[in-house]
């Protein structure tokens, strides 16, 4: 696994995670990336997961007209697929995360 | 609703070049750009340019984004196939009104092949110029430049034909009758499928002056170079028309 592809997965989950939390857009989801300190994101490179995302079935999108009128805009809803690929994230990730801190704690005890 | 700034909707316009001549489905290329055009104009309301959003390569950009969109195999091979059988179409068109259709072997492996080689090197073309964003003078140059290539080949193929003997086909006069018959009902057939007049009005322009022609007495010369005219004042009048039209529906 590349560095990249690494990302890629993490990145992947938290979108999942934001979208889990309810129906939600591309930019939305950048302004939450944003609030929890992914600074780093840069805004264009969830559209491509977002697309692949949706044709592995995780989630769903549909169009909606604005209140404002203009062009539809487009939602994401999670899938029952997308829970539960949500929930293997959240144990990679807590096992990840626990594996990196025992690591790094170690070495600064030693 | 917002406008978008020029540099942005030129992305935009780039994108969905970049994915049509990859042969992607036409529907989620349009989900895609509809999407980032949403986006982008919120960005810019936030006072964010295109590049934060791209990234410094509009490129990687776009490959990325275009390797996540299904390649459309069956709208790839129909759009071969139609400019194929519609070019020999009006070869054989062309051929029967002036005398008689006569074939060549060399012709009929060489227009093909030149055809379909026409096609995808053009596809090439629009993603070259999709992904690097040239000004129009060099886009029109660098269009210019490939069917004067494309010219060239042809004339080519048409020297290889006179110079070097293979088996020929001529065609009865039933056979002729037979092939005009074919090439125009796929002419119009195609032309309904695509939604376009341009195959007839090629087809008109190359038929209808030779037909006329062969009905006055004029010298080889004279009617050679109303020909080309016709077929030049013809195709310009096409263009101009369908432009107007254009506009007309822009402001529409």
């Amino acid at each position: 696994m590349t560095t990249s592809q690494m990302l890629k997965g993490i990145l992947e989950g938290c979108l999942l995670a934001i979208i889990a939390k309810g129906e939600t857009y591309g930019y939305e989801m950048i302004e939450k990336l944003d609030h929890y300190g992914f600074t780093m994101v840069k805004e264009g490179s969830i559209y491509p997961l977002l697309l692949r995302m949706k044709k592995q079935g995780l989630v769903e999108t549909s169009q909606k007209q604005l209140p404002s009128g203009g062009p539809k805009r487009k939602y994401y809803t999670i899938t029952e697929k997308g829970v539960e690929e949500l929930e293997e994230f959240k144990l990679r990730w807590s096992r990840m995360a626990t594996s990196v801190s025992h690591l790094l704690k170690e070495e600064f005890d030693g | 609703m917002d406008k978008l700034s020029k540099k942005s909707e030129r992305f935009l316009d780039s994108l969905q070049l970049y994915l049509a001549s990859s042969g992607k489905k036409e529907a989620e290329a349009k989900e895609i750009v509809e999407e980032l055009r949403d986006h982008l104009t919120e960005a810019e309301q936030r006072g964010k340019s295109v590049e934060e959003i791209t990234g410094d390569s509009p490129k990687a950009y776009m490959e990325q984004l275009s390797k996540e969109v299904s390649f459309d195999f069956v709208m790839v091979a129909k759009a071969i196939g139609v400019i194929l059988f519609g070019a020999v179409s009006l070869i054989l068109l062309t051929d029967v009104i002036d005398g008689g259709a006569e074939l060549s072997l060399i012709q009929i492996i060489g227009y093909p092949v030149l055809f379909i080689a026409y096609v995808l090197s053009l596809a090439m073309v629009f993603r070259y110029l999709a992904v690097h964003q040239l000004n129009k003078k060099k886009e029109m140059i660098m269009l210019g430049i490939f069917s004067l290539v494309k010219g060239i080949l042809f004339i080519a193929i048409i020297t290889i034909d006179r110079v070097i003997e293979s088996p020929v086909i001529i065609l009865s006069t039933f056979g002729n009758l037979l092939t005009a018959l074919l090439a125009v009902a796929f002419i119009v057939g195609a032309s309904i499928w695509a939604k376009s007049w341009i195959m007839i009005v090629v087809a008109l322009l190359l038929t209808l002056p030779e037909l006329v022609i062969s009905f006055f007495d004029f010298t080889e010369e004279t009617g050679l170079i109303m020909k080309s005219g016709f077929i030049f004042g013809g195709m310009i009048l096409f263009l101009w028309i369908t432009h107007r039209r254009e506009k007309a529906k822009e402001a529409a």
